[in-house]
């Protein structure tokens, strides 16, 4: 039986909206709508640097493959470039017309997509340069991913429409449809076979890929489900939802394990460690929880 | 920070405008003592009134707090459930579980209308609308109490606005003084940002150099007397400078002289900028501040609380903002309610709580609610009201009032009624010479209601 334990409660001043582990698992990014980025120390929970820059809330985050560089989407429309150890931004990206909300990274760190309400997904590649634009949705876009090698992106947009994207040719592979009302997250299993997706009617739904077809539907959380992740070596299956909690299912199966209670408002991120053990969420409640993931007989 | 004769915008009658801001409001000179004393005996008033007013920067969603609609279609209900409160038939939003079991201590109105549909302080501190004002501008509440009652003892300004500086000024603006004088403008320690009271580079522990203090206030009344912009100033300058020697405000606005429980009660809350940054912080320290000036003598008392401009995505919903300033502002109003009447001061402090509109019905494509002038809502506790009840409705939908709708200026002449000011009555001259009435008193009274 999949346990969880509590390690540690962040906060930030304002509402956080994102956390993601350094590769080794030693440090901690979070975000938040207080326009920064914090580091921590993920085994003590000591506040490490806080990066100031961004002229709006800071809704992604992500380490480079390499754990040296970190990046960081903001409402501000740009997606800025930190060195981690200095806490300095080396570079800013802009393009977007209209906020970002949504935000990225491919297993593999070589790819990072940020989705806009000016309706667009834009792709970068690690070292900041622009990799493509998909155009297609008709509103701003709340969910967005890339897969582990950067062959698929899928984006979930409050046109209602879920996209399944060929990276290299920047051209629409798919709708899928099953969702009622806008979906608003998707993650790609790492083995890039399975596209998870949550939705405003509080479901999640796994989809085959390529095909496009949909293989299960989740049910459990009573409000919309605000995001959607993967863990990185594929055992799990987490989702965060307006009513506060996080639900982990078999990232196979979808059978559901285990239900963390604690949030007291939505929760909009969510990142797992490397070794799949510890899974930090961010909660509009101002609050980043550290949980570590045991089994027990 | 209070700062004295510090650099400041120079206005077209030579008069620094920041001067007289921040150390206004200290004084009751220029005021007629009779119009004051015929005032209050009117009311039959003779102990320190108080209000304490806390607006709701942005315009709360009347809906989703005081007047949830069931009834209505989802894309206008929303996400929240009603809860039973301790006054029977009375049903209040499930994020204030407080005030709903001290629902017997508060009176809320459903139907506020009247409002100028601007997003500023401007019609919650004065009262008026922005447009049209007469000579001088309309005073704020607080400046028109300050000149008609002066200060309660000479060791607090009568008026004092907590608000701390703001991107959106708008929502900063601590109410001006307007025809009542800037004399009588609010004494404002956080305008410049939270922190450390200075008077222009002297802290208060160096007050006991009366010298030093004396130098400053001698500057400032050569370059106010130069102006001819201040009347009565030596009775000013005196008043000034026992405010400003005496410990009473300084030690007001010290809250590590507060216990630290009853301070945690109170919820404590973050000085960063909430929402979207532009407006104030959600800091409860600022309500027990409040309380604590007002033991100390001041009359009115208000500051700026969040940010309710809630249109929705990517800065959060309107819901996951109301789940998180409602707990908030629950914990910190029904804790300064609480604390208010275990001092025995509930009765003679209204605190009142609003925003400038209230909000769309319905909900936008991005989750938020919009500007919505017609109806809004608003709390009062305090200050001998009638308390225990729902004054006014909206339709089905919260879309106007169609029960007894109160207008913004009935409040404030419930307000001047409560601190024992005769809206019939007082006047103040506008920079014209025309006696102007507090309030629009031949179409607004106090809510007889509450009265």
């Amino acid at each position: 039986m999949l346990t969880a334990k509590l390690l540690h409660t962040l906060t930030h001043p304002n509402s956080a909206y994102g956390a993601a582990f350094s590769p080794d698992g030693a440090l901690l990014a979070t975000v938040s709508m207080d326009n920064t980025v914090k580091l921590w120390n993920a085994a003590t929970g000591e506040e490490k640097a806080r990066l100031k820059g961004h002229g709006d809330g800071v809704c992604g985050v992500a380490f480079s493959s390499d754990g040296k560089r970190l990046f960081s989407a903001s409402l501000d429309k740009t997606v800025k470039i930190w060195n981690v150890n200095s806490g300095s931004a080396e570079a800013t990206l802009g393009g977007h017309q209209q906020y970002i909300e949504s935000f990225a990274i491919s297993a593999d760190g070589k790819w990072l997509a940020t989705g806009g309400h000016d309706n667009e997904v834009r792709l970068w590649s690690d070292n900041g340069s622009p990799a493509g634009v998909l155009k297609g949705h008709t509103e701003a876009i709340y969910g967005v991913a890339i897969s582990a090698e950067g062959k698929y992106v899928a984006s979930a947009g409050n046109d209602n429409q879920l996209l399944l994207w060929d990276f290299a040719a920047a051209k629409k592979i798919a709708e899928l449809k099953g969702h009622s009302g806008p979906p608003q997250c998707v993650s790609f299993h790492p083995d890039g076979k399975l596209l998870a997706s949550g939705g405003s009617d509080a479901k999640v739904k796994i989809w085959n890929l390529p095909a496009g077809d949909l293989q299960t539907t989740l049910d459990g959380h009573s409000q919309l489900v605000k995001c959607v992740l993967y863990s990185p070596r594929g055992k799990y299956l987490a989702s965060g939802s307006v009513d506060g909690s996080v639900r982990l299912y078999d990232a196979r199966i979808g059978t559901h394990l285990l239900t963390l209670e604690g949030h007291k408002n939505t929760v909009y991120g969510l990142a797992f460690t490397a070794d799949d053990r510890l899974l930090a969420t961010a909660g509009y409640d101002r609050t980043i929880k550290v949980w570590e993931l045991g089994k027990k007989q | 920070m209070l700062t004295m004769l510090g650099p400041g915008q120079r206005m077209c009658d030579g008069v620094s405008r920041r001067q007289f801001l921040t150390i206004g409001g200290l004084a009751m000179g220029g005021i007629s003592l009779s119009q004051l004393l015929q005032a209050e005996a009117a009311a039959g008033t003779k102990r320190h009134k108080s209000v304490i007013m806390i607006f709701l920067s942005g315009g709360p969603p009347h809906q989703d707090m005081f007047d949830l609609k069931m009834d209505a279609p989802v894309e206008i209900r929303g996400e929240f459930q009603p809860i039973s409160t301790k006054v029977p038939g009375i049903q209040i939003c499930e994020h204030l579980p407080r005030m709903a079991a001290m629902m017997d201590k508060l009176a809320i109105i459903r139907s506020l209308v009247g409002s100028e549909g601007r997003h500023a302080a401007f019609q919650c501190m004065t009262g008026w609308p922005i447009q049209q004002q007469p000579v001088g501008g309309w005073p704020s509440f607080g400046s028109s109490v300050a000149k008609l009652q002066g200060t309660t003892d000479g060791g607090t300004p009568p008026y004092v606005n907590l608000s701390p500086k703001m991107k959106g000024s708008f929502w900063a603006d601590p109410g001006q003084a307007g025809y009542a004088g800037a004399a009588y403008a609010p004494f404002t320690p956080n305008a410049d940002g939270p922190g450390n009271l200075v008077l222009n580079g002297i802290s208060l522990e160096k007050l006991s150099d009366r010298q030093a203090l004396m130098g400053q206030l001698d500057k400032l009344k050569r370059e106010a007397d130069a102006t001819g912009a201040i009347q009565g100033l030596d009775s000013w300058q005196r008043q000034a400078f026992g405010i400003l020697t005496s410990s009473k405000l300084a030690d007001a606005l010290d809250l590590t002289k507060e216990d630290p429980k009853l301070r945690d009660r109170y919820g404590r809350g973050s000085a960063e900028p909430a929402g979207y940054g532009d407006a104030g912080p959600l800091l409860n320290d600022y309500l027990l501040a409040a309380r604590r000036l007002v033991e100390s003598g001041v009359r009115v008392v208000s500051l700026a609380y969040g940010r309710w401009d809630w249109h929705g995505r990517p800065h959060g919903t309107n819901f996951d903002n109301a789940r998180d300033h409602l707990p908030a502002l629950d914990q910190g109003v029904c804790t300064l309610i609480e604390d208010l009447e275990s001092r025995g001061m509930l009765k003679d402090t209204s605190v009142l709580v609003w925003g400038e509109f209230g909000r769309t019905p319905r909900i936008n494509k991005n989750g938020g609610r919009d500007h919505w002038p017609n109806v809004a809502c608003a709390l009062l506790a305090g200050g001998g009201i009638r308390a225990g009840q729902v004054i006014g409705a909206t339709n089905r939908l919260g879309e106007h009032a169609t029960e007894r709708p109160v207008h913004f200026q009935e409040i404030f002449a419930t307000l001047y009624h409560n601190l024992g000011i005769d809206i019939n009555r007082a006047t103040l001259n506008d920079w014209s010479g025309r006696p102007r009435y507090l309030v629009d008193h031949t179409r607004y009274q106090p809510l007889k209601e509450l009265t």
